[in-house]
């Protein structure tokens, strides 16, 4: 049986101040849809089962739970902004949450 | 009668089932193999077929679906460009896919343009194609009145 492989497709792009991730997720309800960072890493998982009362002459679509994890570092989720246009989830991450980080609190000795 | 077939597991032309399971020949605009594209589910009620298709990243706009000699085919192509480099923007990695892709069913000629309805939601095009008799071939009995 040949692996999937076209789950959770994402492009990921990089521009002057922020990184976004579109990730094809067609027809999931915005409610089955999960994304958070924990420990550095970014992670999305949905849920895409379904329930028909039509009889399935043909099923090609995926239709479970799915979840892809991106190293992102030292980030929370609340830096992350999400969308959902035409199947496509949107992330984006700012650059300036990272340059929160740097400032580095020194303790001065006496 | 309904007309047989017309979603059985050979809808799609049969010439091209021994190129899709063979991963050197992938279907080019098809979802089936490697590429993985325009998944589609297809379900029956007792009214109608519903045809279920995957196009994410596509806009209502990019999505044409017509019927021609009992073939419905659905083609999408890109028509927003949103490749600006403007803000010093470049891909660091690039999975979905973004070209062409065209699809056809056969549903058989006594359906109509106006009888299939469509609707694209997240990403999902719907597609209703109702059942149809077969037109009888034989004529109903038509009574002659016997004058006097």
């Amino acid at each position: 049986m040949a692996k999937r492989n076209d789950l959770m497709r994402c492009d990921i792009k990089e521009s002057r101040e922020a990184f976004t991730l579109e990730m094809d997720l067609p027809g999931c309800d915005r409610d089955k849809m999960q994304v958070y960072v924990e420990d550095g890493y970014l992670k999305v998982y949905a849920d895409l089962r379904r329930e028909s009362q039509a009889k399935a002459l043909r099923t090609e679509r995926f239709a479970g739970q799915c979840e892809r994890t991106f190293q992102v570092g030292d980030i929370e989720t609340a830096d992350v902004t999400a969308s959902y246009r035409n199947g496509v989830l949107k992330l984006v991450i700012p650059k300036s949450a990272y340059e929160k980080r740097e400032k580095k609190t020194t303790i001065t000795i006496g | 009668m309904l007309r047989p077939s017309i979603f059985a597991d050979n809808f799609v032309d049969s010439m091209f089932d021994e190129f899709m399971r063979d991963p050197f020949w992938p279907e080019p605009h098809s979802g089936h193999g490697p590429m993985n594209m325009m998944n589609t589910d297809i379900k029956e009620t007792d009214a109608a077929y519903q045809i279920e298709m995957e196009l994410p990243g596509f806009s209502k706009e990019d999505v044409q679906a017509d019927l021609k000699d009992g073939y419905l085919t659905i083609e999408v192509k890109r028509t927003e460009t949103n490749e600006d480099k403007g803000d010093g923007e470049k891909y660091l990695r690039r999975e979905r896919y973004t070209g062409e892709c065209r699809r056809s069913f056969y549903v058989g000629e006594e359906v109509t343009q106006a009888d299939i309805q469509a609707k694209f939601t997240d990403g999902v095009l719907t597609i209703l194609v109702p059942k149809k008799e077969a037109k009888s071939a034989v004529e109903e009995k038509k009574y002659i009145p016997i004058g006097d």
